[in-house]
């Protein structure tokens, strides 16, 4: 019996022409700056910081700006459908992250809003959904790793 | 769930891959099912009986585990 365990299956994954990862990397490039620029440009920044502002702004939306032009570009030639992928375990795991992970949104947000009543806080809504989507997000992420690692 | 997946696929001489291939499902899903650790759902099941030409329950059988003294899977005659 062949022992397929330690396989790699990259030898077997189509590859995007190279083309693809030029297109990525200008339009990607290309995206970050433009968002870059009308951050600087609509916010405000005094005209001597605008070059600091622009490079940071530039680094902050660079991993969204290179993901999607990657999805645009290379997933369409190198992802392979599953014809069945709702039968996959991986379809499984994720539904029990993200069902598991609601229902620690409701704990946590339930408690923070007992919390906060009876403190008589005030909070910025912006503030805290900056705290409570990566949370939620980092929830679901850590547990569909622990299935992963535990079912596999 | 019990399976004989992996030594039907043996029989076979088929790779985990090539086996997840026919049935349209990632090579993960063939590794969770054959260590048991992932029972397929039905349609996925009925998939892996027709790819075998074998009858489901010579592919699976339940976890005996637990079960209640006098109950019983058999038939009899």
């Amino acid at each position: 019996m062949r022992n397929d365990d330690a396989a790699s299956t990259s030898a077997t994954r189509p590859r995007a022409p190279r083309s693809a990862y030029v297109l990525t990397a200008v339009v990607g490039l290309a995206a970050c700056a433009a968002l870059a620029g009308i951050t600087v440009h609509f916010g405000g920044t005094p005209v001597a910081d605008r070059p600091m502002h622009l490079a940071l702004s530039m680094v902050v939306y660079a991993p969204v700006a290179f993901a999607v032009a990657w999805f645009l570009f290379v997933a369409r030639h190198t992802a392979v459908p599953e014809p069945h992928a709702e039968d996959g375990v991986e379809r499984g795991w994720l539904e029990r992250a993200t069902s598991a992970a609601f229902l620690d949104l409701l704990t946590v947000l339930g408690l923070a809003l007992a919390v906060l009543a009876i403190g008589q806080v005030d909070l910025d809504a912006t503030t805290l959904l900056l705290v409570v989507v990566p949370a939620a997000m980092a929830d679901v992420a850590v547990r569909y790793l622990v299935l992963r690692r535990r079912e596999s | 769930m019990r399976n004989s997946i992996a030594a039907l696929r043996a029989e076979h001489g088929w790779s985990q891959a090539h086996l997840a291939g026919l049935l349209g499902v990632s090579r993960q899903t063939m590794i969770s099912i054959e260590r048991g650790r992932f029972d397929p759902s039905l349609p996925l099941a009925f998939r892996l009986a027709r790819t075998f030409e074998r009858p489901i329950e010579d592919l699976f059988s339940p976890d005996t585990d637990g079960e209640e003294p006098g109950r019983s899977c058999t038939v009899d005659p």
